[in-house]
């Protein structure tokens, strides 16, 4: 018996922290999955598109960054979610299913940014989605691609009939970072344990304030006016859809 | 008894407890960066990155390494040559993989821990994410990051060095960075006659000392010591290349007014580190002075400092030279501890052959 006293501070000393090891985290989630479509159309990388310009179109990647996420919760309060970075590649399924840590509560309205807040940009390398190896990251001129486009379209005048949009920049009048506010318009709310589709509209790049043609500006590449417009566009892709998939 | 057992059972949680952490591999040889006397705090964050003996050894053999580039024939260290003050030597435009040439010369790279933004446009703000310009880069080493990290986590023995330094299994693109800057920072240039003159250690002959008077009076506005350079970007009046199209700060910030604009070289080293010019058009230190003192209309765009030119007699450059001579910090580029290990054997072997045939 006298055993017992240090054979349960051993449990409590040794086994129990290693049991906690990989604690489940007991709080809710919100789901979300991101669903790409073109205008009216479901998206898919093996179709053809036309844009508003009239121009024949194939997207063959499409990658973007959704971080800094907040709540509104129905009893009006706004919580931030910490460390919420996030790349979605619409070529693998798995990045386009977010988690968000939440509270008990129904939510009234989501907030992220799309691209990486300026400081992000600055801090050295980061690790995971934000590791400059996923290849959302300039070499030459720091910062990351916020939001990059690649596809073929017979009318480019590039090689291999390509277009190429890799939008980015983050300060001052280069800033493409975008502030979206989703709120579920109406009394519906997003109930807690529900999966929300955000449907992201790939035909908002080109169609939008500042019409893209591929044909004049099959190519961009930097930060600077033509990546602020492209950005302007496609600010307004994001959507909730309106019956939620079960 | 009881008391006795449980101080054990305390001491084995406690050690499970770090191990389980990760923090036992902190068994790292912290090193302290030198900061010369008088010379202002560093701009980089050690709390980020903190310098450790295993971390520097494993940047410099990173460094000196061309598994960095594509074909593996081109390593940090075949633009950044220790013997021209980690500059590039002789070349104007520094040499890229596939015998082909990059789009500047390569400058000096000591005292980087002082620096805010890195390249000769300034377009890159952390030391860590300097490495992956050149790497990356199709005329330099034209690999690509995930192609070092997995050629690195093949190798074994990269793999034991990033686990000393960094405790990490697998290499991920911030702990090669890291180790990068580790040896990077290292290179501090702090003992050139100059810093040895200014410590009161040793006294200018009379060329350096008038040098130092005509250097104060028309250079240093943007060579200032002890950097010898005010980190500005200034366009000096060079017209542009032709075929190079290197609109210098203008690419980073879109502005008109940074065409042309490039970073003011430091002069640390300066003798060394011939030809001259971003992109390496004046051969020697005559032809720099020519083209300040040359009595013509400075292109459009030139610095206001410069719209003159710089008045320079013959006697002038002779004491400007001589001065200059003096920011070689020749305790620097031959201390075996910058240098590849590789050359210090040979160096040793060498030394060795001398000591048997004088037996």
């Amino acid at each position: 018996m006298k055993f017992l006293g240090p054979i349960s501070v051993f449990f409590l000393l040794v086994l129990a922290p290693l049991m906690s090891f990989e604690k489940q985290d007991a709080a809710h989630k919100l789901h979300i999955v991101v669903q790409p479509i073109f205008g009216n159309r479901q998206f898919s990388f093996d179709s053809s598109y036309v844009n508003a310009a009239g121009e024949s179109l194939q997207v063959t990647k499409c990658l973007f960054y959704l971080s800094n996420f907040s709540v509104t919760y129905s009893d009006g309060k706004k919580r931030k979610i910490p460390a919420s970075y996030f790349l979605v590649d619409l070529s693998d399924s798995n990045s386009c299913r977010i988690q968000l840590p939440i509270e008990n509560k129904n939510i009234l309205s989501i907030h992220f940014l799309l691209g990486i807040d300026s400081v992000t940009n600055v801090r050295g390398i980061q690790k995971g989605v934000l590791d400059p190896v996923r290849g959302m990251f300039w070499t030459w001129n720091t910062g990351y691609i916020m939001a990059k486009m690649e596809g073929i379209s017979a009318v480019s005048t590039l090689p291999g009939k390509k277009f190429s949009y890799h939008i980015g920049g983050y300060a001052g009048n280069q800033n493409v970072v975008k502030s979206i506010d989703l709120s579920t318009t109406g009394k519906r709310e997003i109930k807690k344990e529900q999966t929300i589709v955000l449907l992201a509209d790939l035909s908002h790049w080109f169609n939008g304030p500042s019409p893209l043609s591929i044909a004049q500006q099959p190519n961009c590449h930097s930060p600077g006016e033509l990546a602020q417009k492209i950005a302007g566009n496609f600010q307004s892709m994001f959507s909730i859809q309106k019956t939620p998939t079960p | 008894m009881k008391k006795m057992n449980l101080v054990l059972l305390l001491m084995i949680g406690t050690c499970i407890a770090w191990v389980k952490t990760g923090e036992w591999w902190k068994a790292t040889h912290p090193v302290k960066l030198t900061v010369p006397k008088g010379w202002p705090a560093p701009a980089y964050d050690f709390k980020e990155n903190p310098l450790t003996r295993e971390g520097i050894e494993l940047g410099k053999q990173l460094f000196y390494d061309p598994v960095l580039s594509k074909d593996g024939t081109i390593s940090c260290g075949s633009c950044h040559q220790s013997f021209a003050g980690f500059a590039t030597f002789d070349h104007p435009l520094s040499h890229g993989i596939n015998n082909g040439f990059t789009n500047r010369n390569a400058p000096g790279i000591v005292n980087m821990a002082w620096q805010k933004n890195f390249m000769l446009d300034g377009g890159i703000l952390h030391l860590d994410l300097q490495p992956l310009a050149p790497i990356t880069a199709e005329n330099e080493m034209g690999e690509t990051i995930a192609g070092v990290l997995e050629k690195l986590n093949k190798d074994a023995t990269y793999r034991k060095k990033f686990q000393a330094a960094f405790g990490v299994k697998t290499i991920s693109t911030a702990e090669l960075c890291k180790a990068l800057s580790q040896f990077v920072l290292s290179l501090v240039s702090y003992n050139s006659k100059f810093d040895r003159v200014m410590r009161g250690e040793a006294k200018f002959i009379l060329p350096e000392k008038l040098g130092y008077e005509i250097f104060e009076k028309k250079c240093a506005t943007c060579h200032p010591p002890p950097f010898f350079t005010d980190f500005s970007f200034r366009n000096a009046g060079l017209e542009a290349d032709e075929s190079l199209q290197d609109k210098g700060r203008m690419t980073i910030t879109g502005k008109k007014e940074d065409s042309l604009a490039f970073r003011v070289p430091s002069l640390r080293n300066v003798a060394l580190s011939f030809p001259y010019g971003h992109d390496g058009r004046f051969a020697t230190l005559q032809n720099v002075f020519e083209h300040y003192r040359k009595h013509r209309p400075r292109p459009a765009g030139t610095d206001p400092v410069l719209q003159n030119g710089i008045a320079l007699s013959n006697f002038e450059i002779g004491q400007l030279t001589a001065f200059l001579n003096s920011l070689t910090d020749s305790t620097l580029v031959n201390n075996p501890t910058f240098l590849p290990e590789e050359q210090n054997r040979r160096q040793k072997q060498e030394r060795d052959v001398h000591r048997n045939r004088g037996d």
